[in-house]
């Protein structure tokens, strides 16, 4: 670490024994951003009581509670005005003594209801897909969970999952995705290591350097996320993606 | 009065059965071809002769609605409305991505309140002809008068000689959904794969029909089966394209099985460095 490395939230948080994601700087070996216990929680809300709520994650991740404290609240209900069950949330919290505490919204758009079905995707197939990239809190690796998982056979999709707003490519667990952050320049490959079948239920746009299409294209590990440059607290960059 | 709408219900109705029997039939519809918001509708997961027996169904049960007044028919509508009432609430609450497919490939749309409403309507109205005792021909008859009949048929029948009609629906009909972006069922493609020269040609060293692994790539489906030549053990490895459903190109190739030694921990799976035998 220098002086010009940052930490998320604050670096008093940084203590032994807490959960680190770290990033290096473009060029050498010093860490340029660590973010401290840092947990996004994306999904459908199902019960909610005064500060709290509780968010289905899909099949593949658990349910989480996330603690809403007066001081975020205001910040993370103008992103989701529509604060009750049934309605889509994004935030990114921090784990705390009263658990995860929502610190800020992850997503730059008012959400809908979860079952709303997501406008028809386009007709053509560009061979580069243009979209948001976001991440998700999962397995320590690379690789990204993708929204259109084949449902039949192995392809490791989920048979109810919505077909998202952004027009892709039926793939499998396993195929390799090819990103490139449009905001840094930034390319990697990235395996599908998941189906995506959350964030196939947003349709919105990620608004960190210019407006990306509507749509999630990809849903990163946090590892995958940072080593495109991607600052995890801002919680999406702009991304074009092809199949590796 | 009351007598004169129950009476009318019936020809209506038999034109509502003939219509869904004839757009099941003609325009079956998939994931490929769709209007407004492009729902591949509900029986597009059904095998294409449930399909065609529904649609039977409804232009028999139509026709007989015209000609005989025997309530078992009337009968049976109703049971067929109500249960159409049923099917379209369940698709509401449970499946937003599906159209309803009330009217075959037309029917492409959400399956929403209003769907349900006019299923809902039409047993209403169903339930209202038990009873009458006209048949629907002798109401259209009474209605419209011998003429106006007769005027109707011929244009029907000029209509379906007609070849502009064929290319005005053309001009509306929207681009296909590219393969890649299609969902298309495993069924299909085993039964096309089955079906195909490269099947036929290795089928003699493959042990059992069902693949031991399903996967997919955009336009691509690969199916591996065990399969024993020689004294070898290989996988065998078929690339289908969904290009064409019914009539795919398919490729194959031999992978003959990775035994780790006892110390390989690595990935079991085929290896990228054993020669292919294409």
């Amino acid at each position: 670490m220098s002086d010009l490395t940052s930490v998320w939230p604050r670096l008093e948080a940084l203590r032994p024994g807490r959960e680190v994601v770290a990033r290096t700087a473009p060029a050498g070996f010093e860490l340029d951003r660590v973010w401290v216990d840092i947990v996004r929680v994306t999904g459908t809300i199902v019960a909610q009581d005064r500060d709290r709520v509780r968010v289905d994650q899909g099949p593949h991740r658990p349910a989480a509670e996330v603690l809403v404290p007066q001081s975020t609240r205001g910040q993370v209900l103008v992103r989701h005005p529509h604060f009750e069950p049934g309605y889509l949330i994004d935030v990114i919290t921090t784990r705390s003594a009263e658990g995860l505490t929502a610190v800020r919204p992850a997503s730059a758009q008012p959400e809908h209801r979860a079952d709303a079905p997501p406008p028809a995707p386009a007709r053509d197939l560009p061979r580069v897909m243009r979209g948001t990239a976001t991440w998700f809190s999962g397995p320590a690796r690379r690789g990204a969970a993708y929204p259109a998982v084949d449902p039949e056979g192995d392809g490791g999709g989920c048979t109810d999952a919505p077909r998202g707003c952004a027009a892709l490519p039926y793939l499998s667990v396993g195929s390799e995705l090819v990103v490139r952050n449009e905001c840094s320049g930034l390319t990697s490959t990235a395996p599908v290591i998941e189906c995506g079948c959350v964030a196939a239920r947003y349709c919105d746009r990620c608004l960190v350097c210019g407006t990306s299409p509507r749509g999630r294209v990809a849903e990163l590990t946090a590892l995958s996320f940072v080593e495109l440059g991607g600052d995890l607290e801002s919680g999406c960059f702009n991304v074009t993606l092809s199949v590796g | 009065m009351i007598e004169m709408v129950r009476e009318i219900q019936i020809p209506l109705l038999a034109g509502v059965l003939l219509a869904a029997g004839s757009a099941k039939l003609l325009l079956p519809g998939d994931e490929r071809r769709g209007a407004g918001e492009g729902r591949p509708p509900v029986l597009t997961l059904y095998r294409r002769e449930t399909v065609v027996t529904l649609g039977v169904l409804e232009l028999f049960l139509g026709a007989a609605l015209l000609i005989t007044p025997a309530p078992a028919f009337r009968i049976a509508m109703g049971v067929g409305f109500a249960a159409a009432t049923w099917v379209v609430g369940e698709l509401r609450t449970r499946r937003p991505d599906l159209g309803c497919g009330c009217f075959g490939g037309l029917s492409t749309t959400r399956a929403g309140k209003r769907a349900e409403l006019r299923a809902g309507l039409l047993t209403a109205c169903a339930l209202a002809t038990l009873g009458v005792p006209a048949t629907g021909a002798q109401v259209l008859g009474r209605v419209l008068g011998l003429p106006v009949l007769l005027i109707a048929a011929e244009v029907a029948v000029l209509l379906a000689i007609s070849p502009e009609v064929g290319v005005l629906l053309a001009r509306r009909r929207l681009p296909p959904v590219p393969c890649a972006m299609r969902r298309i069922p495993v069924e299909t493609t085993l039964e096309a794969l089955y079906t195909s020269a490269a099947w036929r040609e290795r089928s003699p060293m493959i042990v059992g029909t069902a693949p031991s692994g399903v996967w997919r790539e955009e336009c691509l489906r690969f199916l591996v089966f065990a399969g024993w030549s020689a004294g070898m053990e290989f996988e065998v490895v078929f690339a289908v394209s969904l290009e064409d459903v019914r009539h795919p190109e398919v490729r194959t190739a031999l992978v003959p099985v990775y035994v780790p030694a006892a110390s390989d921990t690595e990935d079991t799976g085929p290896s990228p460095f054993v020669p292919v035998h294409a």
